[in-house]
């Protein structure tokens, strides 16, 4: 009888393997996906971690507004309130009730759901515009009401909640410190977000949500529920938005009213059309630009203010920049960025990406 | 799971055929104002259960009026319409495909940054189940109801020969094509009743032929009844086995094609719009 060596079983399996993943792109791209987030935090320094963890956590909000947005076309620039409210729940719950971060998460998504659904309810009556200004009205308020005297013993008020101490460890003794432990679990989160989210919008309840948003008589007219899908839909992007800010309270160790301003609802809105409007993947697109274009802008603009300076040498009354307006600079370096982009690629990076993938498709055919 | 109705319910084509006595739908004294407007005034009409009823009237005499109640995205000022012998009217708009009740558009109302494939999909809505949960946890039975949907769907766009296009966006698709994609999309719900606004509209001469045959096959193969609103009045009068004649809301005539056609009222109301 012959007999089978270890070493033939192994060849064989890896070929099984590699076959299988040859054949199956979408695992074979997770499992590259699962690989290289395994290893990132290994070989990255912290400041790397800590930014790609922050990436990773605008992404689950961007995708949340891209649900509401790109795929009801319902309109938020108020979704920093849902982040905070996020972000709040878990942090009083782990800083008055003891509770384990992880567990705050899913808490967090139920509370923001209730609140996205109730805050649906009356949107249901406004269009475009007018809805733009209401969740507008609500990032504004929101900050103000967290630094509500009467809850100022839950909130912290407007000194807000340090959560340092709070931060949660590494697991079985693993020796990896918070922040690269802060990024697997973030990293866990979010492959299950985008799961959730490519989910929902191939299924049957995402074809009705994206039905109302192209003709919302068709859709009545197709047995569509509108009322209900809106609310819904309202709920489930709040919710997303409300875990990443969970994540981020974690993550930043340290919750504040001012962490939430309208500035972080235009972010997470100009990073959904970045990322494209309608398109999930974007969302990593998006919060790569609101992450980094920033930075680039501040090195623009105090690259801009040294020429200016270099140039005045010899032209006495070209204009100067100086240290001060230089910081105002950079917001408009990232206004202009902003403008060209949705100029030259109206659909967001995706579009462009996707034209590509396109072509490639065609050529290939 | 997916509704039986999808695979054809045979309890509801029986449950009727025993009570075939009493129409498919009943129209009653119907009237709808706008403002000052009397689009439609006092109009009644019956319709049986397997027959194609021809609506024809001049433009503006409350056709796709008529369609709109009956898919109650209008709610009549008087009357009453009954399908399979109860009142729609105290029904939702969303409620009335679940019924059994489909329709097209004058006027395309099309998903159109979806492709006909899923326009197609949609209409599956109202004869489907899914929620929230489940669909973004993929659960094994929102999958087999998945495929069901994919295969069936598949299945009507090869019937209405729209296989080429069927990953492409509807809103590049000449006009022609967007029409069958409409109806694609009625057709995926089973209707028991087919709501057609001015299909041929756009069709060449021999289209039009083509689609009359169309229509027939759909009733006798599918068992659909259907109400035309046309204007190609060789087509309604080929196939219909009724027509119902409006002018300016009013009814001013209802028979066989060949009694309509020859009432003087109907060749009034059609020569003095064509002087217009
Ligand atoms: N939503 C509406 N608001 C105001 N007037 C309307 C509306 N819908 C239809 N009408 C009017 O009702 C009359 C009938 O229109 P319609 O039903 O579209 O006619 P048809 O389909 O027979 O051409 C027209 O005078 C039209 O202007
Ligand atoms: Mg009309």
């Amino acid at each position: 009888m012959k007999t089978t060596s270890p070493v033939t079983v192994l060849i064989a399996a890896i070929g099984a393997t590699v076959i299988t993943l040859a054949q199956n792109w979408k695992l074979a791209g997770f499992i590259f996906i699962l690989i290289v987030g395994g290893l990132f935090p290994l070989m990255a320094s912290g400041v790397f971690t800590f930014q790609i963890t922050q990436l990773l956590i605008y992404a689950i909000a961007i995708a949340g507004l891209n649900l509401l947005t790109g795929f009801n076309g319902q309109f938020s620039l108020g979704h920093s309130a849902f982040y905070a409210i996020g972000a709040y729940v878990s942090a009083v719950l782990m800083t008055q009730l003891d509770m384990p971060f992880y567990l705050t998460i899913p808490i967090a998504a139920a509370v923001c759901f209730v609140f996205g659904f109730l805050f649906g309810l009356p949107a249901l009556r406004l269009e475009g515009i007018y809805l733009a200004l209401a969740t507008f009205a609500l990032a504004i308020a929101t900050p103000q009401i967290l630094k509500f005297k009467p809850i100022e013993h839950l909130t912290g008020g407007v000194q807000g909640l340090a959560l340092f101490h709070l931060k949660p460890e590494a697991p079985f003794g693993l020796q990896l410190d918070q922040d690269q432990w802060t990024f697997y679990v973030t990293f866990a989160v979010t492959i299950l977000m985008f799961f959730f989210a490519f989910s929902l919008v191939n299924s049957r309840s995402g074809r009705a949500m994206k039905a109302i948003r192209d003709n919302h008589i068709a859709a009545k007219v197709t047995g569509i529920n509108l009322s209900l899908f809106k609310t819904l839909t309202f709920g489930v992007s709040a919710l997303f938005t409300g875990v990443a800010g969970a994540l981020s309270a974690m993550l930043i160790a340290f919750v504040a009213p001012d962490s939430f301003q309208i500035t972080l609802a235009v972010a997470i809105f100009v990073g959904m059309v970045v990322g494209g409007v309608g398109w999930i993947p974007g969302a990593f697109l998006g919060a790569l630009f609101i992450l980094f274009v920033p930075n680039i802008a501040e090195h623009i603009a105090f690259g801009l203010a040294a020429f200016f300076d270099f140039v005045r040498k010899f032209i006495p009354f070209f204009p100067t920049i100086g240290e001060q307006s230089s910081k105002g600079l950079t917001g408009t370096v990232y206004g202009v960025f902003l403008i060209l982009l949705i100029y030259v690629m109206p659909s967001g990076l995706a579009g462009l990406l996707r034209l590509a993938v396109q072509r490639l498709a065609q050529a290939r055919s | 799971m997916m509704d039986m109705r999808v695979a054809g319910n045979p309890a509801r084509g029986s449950a009727r055929a025993s009570a075939s006595s009493r129409p498919l739908l009943s129209v009653e004294n119907v009237g709808v104002r706008f403002g000052g407007i009397v689009a439609l005034d006092g109009i009644s009409f019956d319709q049986r259960e397997g027959t194609i009823l021809g609506l024809i009237g001049p433009n503006g005499a409350g056709k796709t009026t008529m369609f709109n109640c009956l898919s109650r995205l209008y709610t009549p000022n008087s009357g009453e319409i009954a399908f399979d012998g109860k009142s729609i009217l105290k029904l939702a708009p969303h409620q009335i495909a679940s019924l059994g009740i489909a329709r097209t558009f004058q006027n395309l109302a099309l998903f159109k940054n979806m492709s006909v494939l899923e326009n197609v999909k949609v209409g599956f809505h109202p004869v489907t189940k899914s929620d929230y949960f489940s669909d973004s946890f993929r659960l094994p039975w929102v999958r087999r109801q998945e495929r069901e949907i994919d295969a069936q769907a598949r299945a009507i766009i090869d019937y209405l020969e729209l296989r080429k296009v069927a990953d492409t966006l509807v809103s590049g698709l000449p006009i022609g094509t967007q029409k069958r994609v409409e109806l694609a999309r009625a057709l995926a719900a089973k209707p028991t009743l087919l709501l057609l606004d001015e299909p041929a509209a756009g069709l060449t001469h021999h289209e039009v032929g083509e689609l009359g045959d169309l229509i027939k096959q759909i009733r006798d193969e599918r068992g659909v009844t259907v109400l035309l609103v046309e204007h190609h009045m060789s087509l309604v009068m080929s196939i219909s086995d009724k027509v119902v004649a409006l002018d300016f809301g009013k009814k001013i005539a209802e028979g066989t094609p060949a009694q309509v056609q020859q009432d003087p009222e109907v060749i009034r109301a059609y020569l003095g719009s064509g002087k217009k």
